[in-house]
This record gives C-alpha cells, sequence and structure tokens, in this order.
C-alpha cells in the first residue's frame, strides 16, 4: 500500500501524514517504512544544528502504522488515541533515517484497540510501546 | 468468597489502584471505581487471560458490576 492507498484508510493528511508504505502478513503483522527526509516541520527547532525526530512524532508514527491493523472497521471513522503504556525509547532517529514499524493487535472490543508496536532504522530498535485507540464515527462531512 | 472471586477481585484492584477491601460485589465499575471505556477493555483482558476464558462482547459489555464480573467468569469458567 502506498501514500495514496493508505489516504483510502488514514484520514491524516501531509504534513501529519508519517507512512510512506505499509502492508500486513499473513500472520496479521503490521509493516510499514517512513522515510525522515529532514525536511519535515517536526525538525525545525528540534534541535538547531542537532536535528532529531522527537519522541512524539515517533509515537504517532507507530500509531499510523497501527492503522492497517484495524482497517477494515476504519471506513467512516476517526481513530483517537486513548492511551500509550509502557513506552521505551532507545535510540534517536535522525534525517536520513528509514523507519520501519511493526504492529501487532493485541486485543480488540468493540470500538477499542490494543496494539503493540516496535519502531526500528537499520534493524535497531528506537522505540516500543503499547498504543490503545478508539474508533469514533467520523462527522466531518455531516456539519 | 470462591478462588475465582478472591482472583477477580485482586486483579481489578491492581487494575483500578484502589484496596481490595474496596472492590465489593454491587461496586459499579465506572460510577464508583472510576474505570473508564479503556480501563473496562483492558480488565477484559486480563481477566480472559488470567482465566484462560474468552468473553462474548456483548455479554461483557452488559457487565456494569464488579458482581456482574464475577457471575461471567464464572458462567465462562463452567463452560471449560
Amino acid at each position: 500500500m502506498n501514500r495514496d492507498e493508505i489516504k483510502q484508510y488514514l484520514p491524516h493528511r501531509e504534513p501529519m501524514l508519517l507512512v510512506d508504505e505499509m502492508t500486513l502478513d499473513e500472520n496479521h503483522v503490521a509493516h510499514s517504512k517512513y522515510h525522515v527526509t529532514g525536511e519535515e516541520f517536526f525538525l525545525q527547532g528540534h534541535f538547531p544544528g542537532e536535528p532529531v525526530v522527537p519522541g512524539v512524532i515517533l509515537c504517532e508514527i507507530m500509531a499510523q502504522s497501527c492503522a492497517l491493523l484495524m482497517k477494515d472497521d476504519l471506513i467512516g471513522k476517526l481513530t483517537f488515541y486513548t492511551g500509550i503504556d509502557k513506552v521505551r525509547f532507545k535510540n534517536s532517529v535522525k534525517p536520513g533515517d528509514t523507519v520501519e514499524v511493526e504492529a501487532t493487535l493485541t486485543y480488540h472490543m468493540r470500538n477499542i484497540y490494543i496494539c503493540s508496536a516496535v519502531l526500528s532504522v537499520g534493524g535497531k530498535m528506537c522505540v516500543k510501546g503499547e498504543l490503545s485507540f478508539a474508533l469514533l464515527p467520523d462527522t466531518r462531512n455531516k456539519q | 468468597m470462591s478462588r475465582i472471586q478472591d482472583k477477580a477481585r485482586a486483579l481489578i484492584a491492581s487494575k483500578m489502584k484502589l484496596e481490595e477491601k474496596e472492590i465489593t460485589p454491587e461496586k459499579h465499575l465506572f460510577n464508583d471505581l472510576g474505570a473508564d471505556s479503556l480501563d473496562f477493555v483492558e480488565l477484559s483482558m486480563m481477566l480472559e487471560r488470567e482465566f484462560n476464558v474468552k468473553f462474548s462482547e456483548d455479554e461483557m459489555a452488559n457487565a456494569k458490576t464488579v458482581g456482574d464480573l464475577y457471575e461471567l467468569i464464572e458462567k465462562y469458567t463452567k463452560k471449560s
């Protein structure tokens, strides 16, 4: 799935669409990639002379990567974070890095989804955590 | 109180960061124990893992009190 295909499921748009490609394997594990070009808005001022992708942005990349795990339920819905647990930052991510995320669905009940995700660069783990989401009706076109 | 209820009570107390003595059957999970929808789903996941059962979503969603949860767990552990 490329960026255009991803947009059919994710409501995020530039500059906050933070996945370039995604696949779901036969074990229902989502794999995604995002290339950090160095031009992103969040690198401006974080930090001057030493650009590093902010931790909250890495969490957002993991969250968007989890969307594929719920794609059948995503149409007409918006995904909202309900929790971030056990997040650990192990290594920083810098311009030129290609971030890879592996995400799995841990539990699902009604509109709540709990996922675990690992974000790495070149096989080196940078972030891991447990993320939870609520899918709520997308009312944007009804107003 | 049965062993199942003992275990469930300990899990609920741990999840909600409350004293076990506060977990009594008549307590409403949301109104009395302060659970939100994510707590409720996480609690469901913890109870399923602890008792090695899989609740029906409808039955679980209808559980409003600690006593409702005890009944549900006992029903499902008898099935398995």
